[in-house]
């Protein structure tokens, strides 16, 4: 690789927060942007023993980062987890709004905290998570958000009105931020993963997975790092002039 | 002009980056005169809230137009 290109994918110096980033996407973002030379705090919720395996790949490969435990959900708990990772760094480079959960069913058998538990997670807990950080963007004039999506929030998936309804207000809410933050050169983009191996998409069958390869013009899933790569673009100077735009990482599935 | 109006003042010249701030007066219209954005006002409001340890509330913000507003607003938050 060129040195020119080296430089221009280094995070080298950044901070970045990464939600829900013990496993999954999440963790193989966190070790991306880490292994670009950023510092990384890795959020989690419940699984401690998972953020701590993620801490421990990340100082394998020679990367410094922070756990920090808080629920995305929780608007007190997101200021004093935000407060906690700008007391060790000093500010927030990059935000990278991960964290999600699933609760399917289809609507009539749904009930109002599977309704409930999803939008306050996906949706609300990315609000959450940017009300405090961009303060600290606007201050010092820059910043990254990229917010995690899904093909599901863009073409409806049955059984996921929730998660679909969700990742589509994250995609309005994405390119809304994107406009109101432009003047401060915080540029804010979505990712949106389709089928991905380990994750959420872990809970579907062999037969579900058999079909979803069927209508995947690059015939396989995708995996948690190839996420990553497009995250660690926007996150770079490589992604300096995008901002507002969802990035599709889905072989293929929805163009 | 007191403390709390020369820490006005700078805490205003450190979020508009574009203007002097000699061109920075106590009646200086801090939209009109100085061009404030609304991110500007946002800006201004987090960093004056941390600054003088107070809430400053939308309504508020609307009655403010000019630098010495702002000093007269915090001196009087100050004595509450």
């Amino acid at each position: 690789m060129s040195s020119r290109v080296a430089a221009a994918l280094s995070l080298e110096g950044k901070t970045a927060l990464v939600t829900g980033g013990s496993r999954g996407i999440g963790r193989a973002i966190a070790i991306a942007l880490a292994s670009a030379g950023a510092f990384v705090a890795v959020n989690y919720r419940t699984s401690e023993a998972a953020a701590r395996e993620t801490e421990e790949l990340i100082a394998a490969q020679g990367g410094v980062c922070m756990c920090a435990r808080f629920d995305v959900a929780d608007p007190a708990a997101v200021e004093s987890g935000v407060d906690a990772v700008l007391a060790a760094r000093d500010r927030i480079d990059i935000l990278v709004n991960n964290a999600g959960i699933t609760r399917d069913g289809l609507i009539g058998r749904m009930k109002d905290d599977q309704w409930q538990d999803v939008l306050e997670t996906n949706l609300r807990g990315a609000f959450n998570v940017c009300r405090a950080v961009t303060k600290s963007m606007i201050r010092h004039r820059s910043g990254r958000i990229v917010n995690v999506a899904s093909t599901a929030g863009e073409t409806g998936n049955a059984g996921q009105v929730n998660y679909a309804a969700a990742k589509a207000g994250l995609i309005g809410f994405t390119r809304a931020l994107a406009r109101e933050l432009a003047p401060r050169n915080i540029l804010v983009n979505a990712v949106s993963p389709g089928v991905v191996v380990g994750g959420l998409s872990e809970k579907l069958s062999d037969e579900q997975m058999e079909a979803i390869r069927t209508y995947i013009p690059l015939r396989r899933p995708g995996t948690p790092e190839e996420v990553a790569h497009a995250v660690l673009f926007l996150s770079s100077s490589m992604g300096d002039y995008i901002t507002g735009q969802v990035i599709r990482v889905n072989g293929g599935l929805y163009m | 002009m007191d403390d709390v109006e020369r820490k006005v003042i700078d805490l205003i010249a450190e979020v508009l980056v574009d203007v002097n701030k000699e061109n920075i007066q106590l009646d200086s219209k801090i939209v009109e005169d100085l061009g404030a954005e609304s991110l500007d006002i946002y800006d201004m409001i987090a960093l004056l809230e941390d600054e003088f340890g107070l809430e400053i509330n939308d309504e508020e913000v609307e009655k403010i137009q000019t630098v010495k507003d702002v000093a007269s607003f915090i001196k009087a938050a100050g004595r509450a």
